[in-house]
């Protein structure tokens, strides 16, 4: 879903070096390409609907200011993510947690077809995923918000190793080592509540 | 006595997640052959990137894209208004002090210019100390945008 890039590199610097030049319209174009991406993003981390509607709004528009300072030929949502994270967690430092749902009640398991019905046909399988998701759920409720962040930006936005560490503005293997810390404490968090 | 070797963590998770190139996966692979002490922690991780992958932030309900570019136009609009606004009041401010202290000898008109000035100094001050005090507190001070 969301990793797919909207555009060729090329047509989004186009679009970037029109936006740049003040073309609303070309940044139209942008918003349009990443505004789903940019909400769930936002969700992950204000973890309330209204809220992260707004703060990928405003993002936008800090980005769209902040045009001169971005260099064109850079992938665009990395550096939209940075302010639009900035944002996010400003607003929670001034405005509190009060608003948020807690994300282990926003996420949901995905509905996957399969088309020759594989998976379908086990009830016992079934019944061991559902219940594993049950518990991975409560963990991630848990789990450090650092490592929740690093979870939510590979799982739920698809984001690149790379594109997770132009966001955070971390070297790669952080990133890496990160997400591997992450996994575990979830782990971890499961084995727990299976006992 | 040799320490027991620790799974190389960097390498399991671009492996999980398919972003080791082929060749780099290929000796991964050979490494893990030898090494069947480190089974349970790769099934382990494995499962939990599986369930993870399961999982989704469910889409936005439809009403989240009513006007959604509209208003992000609009506050690009009232912002850079306000900026013309701010950066014109800032000239007729500073032109008005000049004529004022140079031209004018009537009271009334030094003293409200004397308040308007005072009236800005102040809130400005405001907006500076406030945000001097935050600063030491801010966590995020270090992210760049």
């Amino acid at each position: 879903m969301s990793s797919d890039p909207p555009f060729t590199p090329e047509e989004e610097t186009r679009l970037v070096v029109r936006s740049k030049r003040g073309d609303r319209a070309a940044f139209g174009v942008l918003v349009e390409a990443y505004k789903e991406r940019a909400f769930l993003a936002a969700l992950a981390l204000v973890q309330n609907h209204d809220d992260a509607r707004d703060m990928s709004q405003d993002a936008f528009v800090k980005a769209f200011r902040a045009l001169d300072r971005f260099e064109s030929d850079r992938p665009f949502f990395p550096w939209y993510y940075r302010i639009l994270r900035n944002t996010c967690l400003s607003y929670l430092k001034h405005h509190g947690r009060g608003r948020m749902v807690s994300l282990d009640q926003l996420v949901e398991e995905k509905h996957v077809q399969f088309p020759d019905n594989r998976g379908a046909n086990d009830p016992r399988q079934q019944l061991q995923n559902e219940e594993m998701t049950a518990h991975l759920r409560e963990a991630l409720g848990k789990l450090k918000p650092k490592f929740r962040e690093i979870i939510a930006m590979k799982h739920f936005e698809e984001m690149t190793y790379e594109e997770i560490a132009d966001a955070l503005d971390l070297p790669p293997g952080t990133v890496m080592s990160r997400l591997f810390h992450a996994r575990k404490a979830l782990a971890k968090l499961m084995e727990k509540h299976r006992k | 006595m040799s320490e027991k070797q620790q799974i190389p963590a960097e390498s399991l998770m671009a492996w999980l997640d398919g972003e080791l190139p082929e060749e780099e996966a290929a000796a991964f692979e050979e490494l893990l052959g030898k090494h069947p002490e480190w089974r349970e922690e790769v099934a382990s991780m494995s499962a939990i990137v599986q369930a993870t992958s399961r999982l989704q932030l469910p889409p936005p309900p439809a009403r989240t894209w009513d006007h959604y570019w509209e208003e992000i136009d609009d506050r690009i609009s009232k912002r850079f208004g306000w900026g013309l606004l701010f950066t014109g009041s800032m000239i007729l401010i500073s032109i008005g002090v000049w004529k004022v202290l140079h031209h004018t000898e009537d009271m009334w008109v030094k003293s409200g210019l004397v308040l308007v000035v005072l009236g800005v100094i102040a809130l400005f001050a405001g907006v500076l100390r406030a945000r001097i005090r935050e600063l030491p507190h801010d966590r995020y001070r270090r992210i760049r945008k």
